[in-house]
């Protein structure tokens, strides 16, 4: 169905090769599961299979890329849209049209396939959305969002369907819902290309590991549950893997104290009597479903947002560090971000040594990965001297290594007497680095774990 | 009108995303009325200045971003492939349009971004024009390069050809009935305002 044969690819302006003499078959049917480090190479390979690559994104492609018979290098895009359907990791820029009905049936529109009304039943009835077909597609959830992305693809009747990081804006429950869809796809060809390995054993047959554009790895995913196997490609666990039992540090005089905190939005959404503290030194965790009013409380306690009813009380300042990192950088060197706003223009070497940017300095803030970026944005808020940080999702798209550095610079923060709120759906990171723990549930704190999950 | 755009944003669940805009717009307004009264200290003339320019760019934003969020994009397409007009512009149009919603959603989470990564209160944010180029433009458009690729390739990845003949023609619904009299109920009404009190 898939065949890569001899592929090397480098990206316009680039000198190093994103993929090197891949060469790799999928048969018809067949489900499998690419993964590897950032920047290894695996969304180079999704893109060339849709054929983003080489006809949107030019670059010098060499050797062949066969989807269903067809050489990508001959067909548009477009054209391959009847053979291959594709899933974005953000459902919000795969949509183009208002309602749910529209958008699934907009690609069979487009192909001029028949029976479009029954093909959008069906592809609703799948991902079990049809109560939802008239509904505009900015009341959704996220996890809704990304079931009407898979819709439009199933609507299309694609042979192959390719999936780049589809549930890392998702919380458990509609990652759960979303991988129950997945199994029931067992006549497709899926492509998954994930950090994160979570149920991919019991879904998909084959794993490939990347590592700097080559395969080094092409194997049964079972072996993804060995231990020793994700020790030598660097890999996360397909389980659930975390100890929910908090706290883990003695209460002590609170830093932030939220009373009774109340916010709505005036369009029926609301966060309603929230109680909580923090102390010095001490890492909240804020876990709920997506849209359940975890950056809400954030912006409230940031300041971005003035409760409506209730007391916030903190002893100091905040910082808050964005889900995207884009959002918040502006200068033009990393040297110039940290000292951006400074009374001095004094450089802060000792921020600067501990989050190990010294190599960084003259380098544009956007030309760096993500994790640098990340870095950068919280010396930029330790250079104030916060007493409180505030991360929203801060694990998005990261691979383990990265994370694993991330804990090790949470853990370096609370040593130095930050405390921090963590945002974040990715329990197996909460649980290496909270001693508490805030539950939401539908703009409700809840002491119920399991209402993450159902 | 403007009141009208704002009921209408509500009801199609754009009024998050647009608050934050129709409130900047509000707030330069004030702004501005402040600012003559202290200048001239005359509070006729201070309303009377700038107001028509607000009231109106209030409107037209309500209005474009109503119709950013409530047109599909694809009815848009089929309506400029019946006047015939060329498959690149439409294809370019109607990108521009699906990328209306995401702007506003981006402008506002870059907004905040900047307010928090300064520290300072939006109307001292405001009184800094390079500040603001750094922190609001630079970023946004570094936003703006990354989503509209996305959104083409969403586009594309669906079949999408603005080039290709329409199969069905659009009919004139409901709501566009609904929306044309109340339009005309609007002009009805200020035709009678202007010949009853400022015909001399």
């Amino acid at each position: 169905m898939i065949s890569f044969e001899d592929v090397s690819y480098t990206y316009p302006n680039q000198k190093e090769k994103a993929l090197e003499n891949v060469t790799f078959q999928v048969k018809k049917g067949e489900s499998v599961f690419i993964t590897g480090k950032s920047g290894s190479g695996k969304s180079t390979i999704a893109r060339a299979i849709i054929g983003i690559i080489p006809h949107i994104i030019k670059g010098n492609l060499e050797g062949n890329v066969i989807v269903n018979g067809k050489n990508t290098r001959k067909l548009t895009v477009r054209k391959l849209a009847a053979d291959v359907g594709y899933v974005f990791q953000n459902p919000e820029s795969q949509f183009f049209t208002l309602t749910v009905d529209q958008e699934v049936s907009l690609g069979p529109e487009n192909l001029g396939l028949d029976e479009i009304d029954k093909r959008v039943e069906k592809a609703l009835q799948m991902v079990g959305l049809e109560d939802k077909r008239y509904e505009s597609v900015f009341n959704l959830s996220e996890g809704e969002k990304q079931k009407v992305a898979v819709a439009s693809q199933l609507a299309m009747s694609p042979e192959v369907i390719v999936m780049d990081e589809p549930t890392s804006n998702l919380d458990p429950k509609a990652t759960d819902d979303f991988f129950n869809i997945l199994g029931n796809l067992r006549d497709k060809t899926l492509i998954l290309i994930d950090h994160r390995t979570y149920r991919v054993p019991e879904i998909f047959e084959r794993v490939i590991v990347m590592d700097n554009g080559l395969i080094i790895e092409d194997t049964d995913s079972k072996k993804l549950s060995d231990p020793n196997f994700r020790d030598e490609y660097g890999l996360r666990s397909p389980e659930r893997a975390y100890n929910l039992s908090y706290p883990r540090k003695k209460d002590q005089e609170p830093l932030l104290k939220v009373s009774s905190v109340s916010y709505s939005y005036g369009d029926g959404f609301s966060v309603e009597d929230v109680n909580f503290e923090l102390g010095e030194g001490e890492v909240l965790g804020i876990v709920g479903s997506n849209g359940s009013g975890k950056t809400t409380i954030a912006k409230l306690i940031a300041g971005l947002l003035k409760p409506d009813k209730g007391r916030i009380e903190l002893k100091g300042s905040v910082g808050m560090v964005m889900q995207d990192p884009d959002h918040q950088l502006f200068m033009d060197t990393v040297e110039r971000e940290l000292t951006f706003g400074l009374e001095d223009d004094k450089l802060p070497l000792e921020v600067i040594k501990s989050m190990d940017l010294r190599h960084l300095m003259k380098r544009h803030p956007h030309s760096l990965s993500g994790g640098e970026k990340q870095r950068t944005l919280i010396s930029v808020f330790l250079v104030k001297k916060p007493n409180l940080l505030i991360m929203d999702e801060p694990t998005t798209g990261m691979d383990l290594e990265n994370m694993k550095r991330l804990v090790n610079w949470i853990k370096k923060l609370k040593r130095m007497g930050l405390s921090l709120i963590i945002i974040s759906h990715d329990l197996e990171f909460l649980d290496m680095v909270v001693d508490k723990i805030l539950i939401l549930k539908n703009g409700r704190q809840t002491s119920d774990v399991n209402s993450m999950f159902t | 009108m403007g009141i009208v755009f704002f009921i209408l944003l509500s009801y199609s669940g754009a009024l998050r995303t647009a608050t934050p805009f129709l409130s900047s717009i509000m707030f330069f307004w004030f702004l501005s009325i402040f600012i003559i009264i202290a200048i001239y200290r005359d509070l006729e003339y201070a309303l009377g200045f700038l107001s028509q320019f607000f009231a109106r760019f209030f409107i037209i934003s309500a209005a474009g971003i109503f119709f950013a969020f409530t047109t599909s994009p694809i009815k848009l397409a089929k309506s400029l492939e019946s006047l015939k007009i060329p498959g690149e512009i439409i294809f370019t149009l109607t990108v521009a349009l699906r990328y209306i919603p995401t702007l506003a959603f981006e402008t506002t989470a870059i907004w905040d971004s900047l307010k928090l990564r300064v520290n300072l209160p939006r109307i001292e944010i405001l009184t800094k024009p390079s500040l603001l180029y750094r922190g609001l433009i630079i970023p946004l458009i570094i936003r703006i390069v990354k989503i509209s690729d996305e959104i083409a390739i969403a586009a594309e990845s669906k079949g999408f050809d603005p080039g290709k003949k329409p199969k069905e023609s659009l009919q004139f619904d409901c709501r566009d009935f609904t929306f044309v009299i109340i339009l005309l109920g609007f002009f009805t009404i200020l035709k009678i305002i202007e010949h009853t009190y400022m015909t001399p």
